[in-house]
């Protein structure tokens, strides 16, 4: 009866030794992935939840992100084309100011792969009187495009003519290459 | 048990100092119950008398009991109440030579009985082989049961534990479904405003040239100066400027503005055309933008 018995034991015991212990691992390997699912899911179900909140975030994103494209060249232009109406609008814009656009340089164009974007600098020597040059200072920022001042050098005030070299730079935005299988 | 008047039964035993009290049973006691205690003991134990005869009466049996000083020291049982008991007690109260008893009849005390009884009445034997064979005889199948009840929660938690990762996959894949549009336009919202962050913090860092370029040349006319010369480029500035010799701090005026972060004063010379007038040539740290909106947001 005893021998039976134990062999009962023997047999249970090595069962759970040799298979049934095996599952612990197993069981632990799930219950750390049923963990990490759950905290997918959570993050999922709160942006389900919050549908509405979010697009109308996302909305107002866009439509400022929109509004500053705007202020940007668009990426399908060529460098030379840009550089060239930069060029146009500070003759303009020193016609208009009553000053005397001299001459223009075109500098390298500096493209921010990381950033996503392309810079692009001029510099332009313009003579006038200090009001006019004051003028001309202010009619800048009445273009449409962004146009950023990277450096300005003032002479020789004293005389009735100033003479200015600025260097202003456009931007445009770098065309996006599509992801792979990416409509 | 040779002395035993029964051929079949079995014996109960226990031993108080020098006296060793003896119950023989005509039938042999079964495993069931591993501890047998006599009812005339627990009577005895009960009654708490110093000197007394009690006389328990059955419908099968008539037991007399002798007590002295609190101990049970005689138990007579008959078949039937026998007829001259009154002479019996009188010869048992001679023979256990008891002065001042009491006899009693059918005692209906509650049989109460503690620990100390059951040990008192016990035999165990301590031994390996013994505690082994008890332990197989009596743990093996709890045992078993145990290994074989955990090795089946283990294998069921792990098949439970599997359909619920299953369907936890596929319940995450339709919220994905019908979360994707949107998580598309986050995407696209995201990748916007970091551009712009991005741009804004490399581009547009310093104050715009206009206003910087006013402030200066307004500080400068105010003193009763002039300028000669101003470069501007985003982190700094610097101007050749005429200021009279006589002046005040001029470059806490410019600091007062909060567009600059620092402005020195690099070298002073004698102007040639005016000798009240000197020739500076300064230096403009400029602040960043949103240094300067925090400043103007902590003053309002």
């Amino acid at each position: 009866m005893s021998n039976k018995k134990l062999l009962v034991l023997l047999l249970s015991v090595a069962f759970y030794v040799m298979y049934a212990s095996s599952y612990s691992e197993k069981i632990d390997t799930l219950k750390e992935q049923i963990l990490y699912l759950n905290m997918k899911i959570q993050k999922e179900e709160s942006i389900k939840a919050n549908r509405k909140k979010i697009l109308s975030e996302i909305d107002k994103v866009l439509k400022v992100a929109e509004k500053n494209e705007k202020l940007l060249y668009s990426p399908d232009q060529n460098n030379s084309e840009i550089q060239g109406s930069i060029q146009m609008f500070l003759k303009k814009t020193a016609s208009d100011s009553m000053a005397t656009f001299i001459n223009a340089a075109w500098n390298e164009p500096l493209e921010d792969e990381k950033a996503g974007y392309v810079s692009l600098p001029i510099t332009a020597s313009i003579k006038g009187t200090p009001d006019a040059m004051a003028f001309f200072l202010k009619n800048l920022y009445k273009s449409e495009k962004l146009l950023n001042i990277k450096t300005l050098d003032i002479g020789k005030i004293r005389p009735i003519f100033v003479y200015y070299s600025i260097t202003v730079a456009g931007y445009k935005p770098l065309k996006k290459e599509k992801k792979h299988g990416e409509k | 048990m040779e002395k035993s008047p029964f051929k079949e039964g079995d014996v109960i035993f226990y031993q108080e100092g020098k006296n060793l009290f003896i119950w023989f049973t005509k039938y042999p006691l079964t495993e069931k119950n591993k501890v047998y205690i006599p009812e005339a003991y627990l009577i005895v134990k009960n009654a708490k008398e110093n000197n007394s005869i009690i006389l328990i009466e059955k419908e099968k049996s008539f037991s007399i009991l002798v007590v002295k000083k609190g101990n049970l020291v005689s138990q007579i049982t008959y078949r039937k109440k026998p007829t001259d008991i009154d002479n019996r007690i009188v010869l048992l109260a001679k023979e256990y030579s008891l002065k001042d008893y009491r006899v009693i009849k059918n005692p209906s005390y509650p049989l109460k009985w503690d620990l100390r009884d059951i040990i008192k009445f016990s035999n165990f034997e301590f031994s390996r082989e013994n505690v082994l064979q008890w332990l197989l005889s009596n743990m093996a199948i709890p045992l078993s049961v145990f290994f074989i009840g955990l090795s089946a929660y283990k294998i069921l938690d792990y098949r439970y534990l599997k359909m619920k990762k299953s369907s936890l996959e596929n319940y995450l894949i339709q919220l994905k479904q019908e979360n994707r549009d949107i998580k598309k336009k986050i995407r696209i919202a995201q990748e916007k405003k970091e551009f712009w962050e991005n741009f804004i913090k490399k581009e547009l860092k310093y104050p715009p040239a206009y206003p910087v370029l006013a402030i200066i040349s307004n500080i400068i006319y105010k003193n009763d100066g002039f300028i000669e010369s101003i470069n501007y480029s985003k982190e700094m500035t610097t101007a050749i400027v005429g200021l009279p010799k006589k002046r005040k701090n001029i470059i806490q005026e410019f600091l007062n503005t909060g567009f600059f972060r620092d402005v020195k004063i690099v070298s002073v010379t004698r102007d040639r055309l005016s000798k009240d007038y000197e020739i500076l040539n300064m230096e403009f740290y400029m602040k960043e933008i949103q240094d300067i909106k925090r400043k103007k947001e902590n003053e309002q």
